[in-house]
């Protein structure tokens, strides 16, 4: 214990003697200087001529932007290829188990660099981009997908969702304690999709909200309109929702394993139809073992985003990096990426805690 | 329901001959229900259409290792051809040509290593002299400067070499180090514990691209004005400090399963605490954190080549320098495919052995 805190303070005295030989001292105010470096996308607006502060903002938005996407891409992923892995169908299931064996053994930085060097090298140019029926453009310069831009009637359509979110959720709880009395079950999801298109349509047809949907197209050698994402980002997205969709597929598997059979079979034996037990029976009971070592996997995730700086994507990691080169303020810079990770992981597993908390299984 | 009738009923007949027991078997697995055959028809025709030109690229139209550059630019297969042309650089990446048999014989020795250690018993301090042994030597092999080998710089120990070396000695550093961290977490003693939760979390939630950074530009910091570090040990050490906390995370899962009686009966035998940690503690919650420790060890075999971020040279590296060739640009796939297959099956390695290790006699020796 002593000998720890001895080596701590001498750590502690080189790190300021080192400073002092090189005329610096630790100090953030470097944050406020000019940055002069470009990113490679970013959701807010920048230029070089911004502050470091204001990059490693971009550098922060770029990775949760990313982390958010493949959380959701992941999740999904995992979701079907769990269930595939309990398939009763032995094929689905052998293909589903390969799935999972083959990503839990290979470096995720190999999945990430092979998809990207495979993607520059054989997607096409932008000039004979491949697209699809709804004007998704794929070419070696990044995906640029259609995107709705509301004219007019925003304020319209914002309160007619916050109406329509209260009017489910309102639903919501009235099929339920409906459920709790009578033990009867009342539709959920057609009603709220219906009441969803309905109001939309509503809107629309009254000529209160007018949507058009920006189409990407080819202009000389760019793309105009839709929405674009570069390549790395594509490239990052895909790999990583890949590679976790496996991981989350195995938990996923625990999960469904760990609700006894027994539970099917009595739920096979009330009738219901296989949607109905997984959706009704199974899913639930899974939540509960899954939702721990889900909250982990999604922690790794955010993590995982910081191989983004192999190929080139702006994300925190990759901006510190070049901040560093300029600036020569690692113990600073490191600082607030430790910060940054420790408050992010902090809020994940507060998040897992309140939703373990919420899924346990209540005694009554 | 019937099928369950069926069951008890077939499985009453003595088994019949010839295709039946097979035919059960699709019908069972595979054609149960008309959804289970649309399922199986469809997922086939995809699987045999992908294996059809997974076949093709890989055999029928490859170029085998032996063809020629000027084949390959015909072949609209695969091009084995390209990476026995590259295999040097692959696996040795920019060490001198004709030092290269030292970064060979280095590799060599710590997968030998690596093998006794894992499939031959031995007491603990042959085992810890053999690997301190093996990393000195192969230091010195790599390193050279002495005996008339020349001496090579760091930065061009490449590949094969420097993952093997890398991931082996952080492995072997960080193990001891986690049940150190482990065992205060584990302990009563306050301050002890309250560092060793605050060390082992914080390290936990960062990501280890950052901790490789923090080796390559604040480690040298930290130490005595005017000395200086080379990278390789610089992240040999945060990567050890790293997984140490991984190691330690695995281990408490091990020390909570293990039942306070047996302690306690220690105790009551008249051992010292430390007799009670080297031989009760540490032998069961080692066992029980045998799965969390495997999936530590292969996830940080696969992750050594997160190095390749903070300039290091590791296999994805050199493979990249193989096809960064303008001659033989097109075959990075060729090359990725390579890497995937020497980790998929170094990990399903590691896998087998360990589960071995689970199921065996329990002495982890």
């Amino acid at each position: 214990m002593l000998g720890i805190a001895l080596l701590g303070l001498l750590a502690a005295r080189n790190v300021s003697a080192n400073l002092a030989a090189a005329g610096m001292e630790i100090d953030f105010s470097f944050l406020w200087q000019e940055a002069g470096f470009d990113v490679s996308e970013s959701l807010i607006g920048y230029s070089p001529r911004d502050t470091y502060a204001r990059v490693l903002l971009v550098g922060i938005l770029n990775t949760l932007a990313a982390a958010a996407l493949i959380l959701v891409l992941a999740s999904g992923i995992g979701l079907f290829v769990g269930i595939a892995m309990t398939s009763s169908n032995w094929l689905v299931r052998t293909l589903a188990r390969t799935y999972v064996e083959l990503l839990r053994n290979l470096p995720k930085l190999l999945i990430v660099i092979a998809l990207y060097v495979a993607m520059v090298r054989s997607l096409p140019h932008i000039r004979s981009a491949w697209t699809s029926p709804f004007g998704a453009m794929l070419s070696n310069r990044g995906l640029v997908l259609p995107w709705p831009i509301i004219e007019q009637g925003g304020q319209a359509l914002a309160m007619a969702a916050c109406l329509w979110l209260a009017g489910a959720f309102l639903w919501l709880r009235a099929a339920r304690l409906h459920q709790d009395r009578t033990g009867e079950r009342r539709p959920v999801f057609l009603p709220v999709v219906a009441a969803a298109a309905s109001l939309y349509a509503a809107l629309d047809l009254t000529g209160t909200l007018h949507v058009t949907w920006s189409v990407p197209k080819l202009a000389g050698f760019n793309v105009t309109g839709g929405v674009s994402l570069s390549l790395q980002f594509t490239a990052l997205v895909v790999a990583l929702s890949v590679y976790h969709g496996g991981q989350i597929g195995a938990i996923v598997r625990g999960g469904i394993i760990a609700t006894s059979h027994g539970q099917r079979e009595a739920a096979q034996a009330l009738g219901l139809d296989w949607l109905k037990t997984m959706r009704l029976i199974v899913l639930p009971q899974a939540l509960r073992v899954i939702t721990p070592p889900l909250g982990n996997q999604y922690s790794n995730l955010l993590k995982n985003t910081s191989i983004a700086l192999a190929i080139g994507y702006s994300d925190l990691l990759s901006v510190v990096s070049t901040s560093v080169n300029q600036t020569f303020r690692p113990i600073e810079l490191m600082v607030l990426v430790a910060a940054f990770f420790l408050i992010a992981n902090l809020l994940i597993s507060a998040l897992v805690n309140w939703c373990d908390h919420a899924f346990r299984l209540k005694a009554r | 329901m019937t099928l369950t009738v069926e069951t008890i009923a077939r499985a009453n007949t003595p088994p019949r001959k010839g295709l039946a027991p097979m035919l059960g078997w699709l019908r069972q697995n595979l054609f149960s229900s008309w959804w289970n055959t649309v399922l199986t028809v469809v997922t086939l025709a995809l699987l045999v259409l992908f294996a059809w030109s997974a076949l093709t690229w890989v055999v029928l139209e490859a170029i085998p290792f032996s063809g020629s550059r000027a084949e390959c630019l015909n072949a609209t297969g695969a091009c084995w051809a390209f990476l026995s042309e590259k295999a040097n650089l692959v696996l040795t990446g920019t060490y001198p040509a004709a030092e290269r048999w030292r970064a060979q014989l280095a590799s060599g020795l710590i997968i030998v290593t690596i093998l006794v250690f894992a499939l031959v018993p031995m007491r603990l301090a042959i085992r810890a002299a053999m690997v301190v042994g093996t990393a000195v030597l192969s230091y010195l092999l790599l390193r050279g400067g002495f005996a008339g080998l020349p001496f090579v710089e760091s930065h061009r120990w490449n590949g094969l070499p420097l993952i093997l070396f890398l991931s082996a000695f952080t492995m072997a550093a960080a193990f001891p180090l986690g049940i150190l961290l482990a065992l205060a977490r584990w302990s009563q003693h306050r301050a002890l514990n309250l560092a060793a939760v605050a060390y082992i979390e914080t390290v936990r939630a960062i990501p280890m691209v950052a901790v490789l950074f923090a080796g390559i530009f604040v480690l040298p910091l930290l130490l005595t004005r005017g000395a200086t570090i080379e990278p390789v040990a610089a992240i040999l050490i945060v990567l050890t400090l790293f997984y140490a906390a991984y190691f330690a995370e695995d281990i408490r899962s091990g020390l909570q399963a293990l039942p306070k009686g047996q302690i306690e009966a220690g105790a009551s035998l008249g051992l010292t605490a430390a007799q009670r940690i080297r031989l009760i503690v540490l032998p069961q919650a080692l066992r029980t954190a045998i799965p969390g420790m495997t999936n530590t060890i292969i996830g940080s075999f696969k992750d050594t080549s997160l190095v390749a971020i903070v300039g290091m040279h590791d296999l994805l590296s050199t493979a990249r320098m193989a096809y960064a060739d303008p001659l033989w640009q097109a075959y990075a796939l060729e090359a990725n495919i390579a890497i995937g297959l020497f980790y998929f099956l170094c990990c399903w390695m590691i896998s087998e052995r360990a589960r071995r290790l689970g199921h065996g006699a329990g002495k982890l020796g």
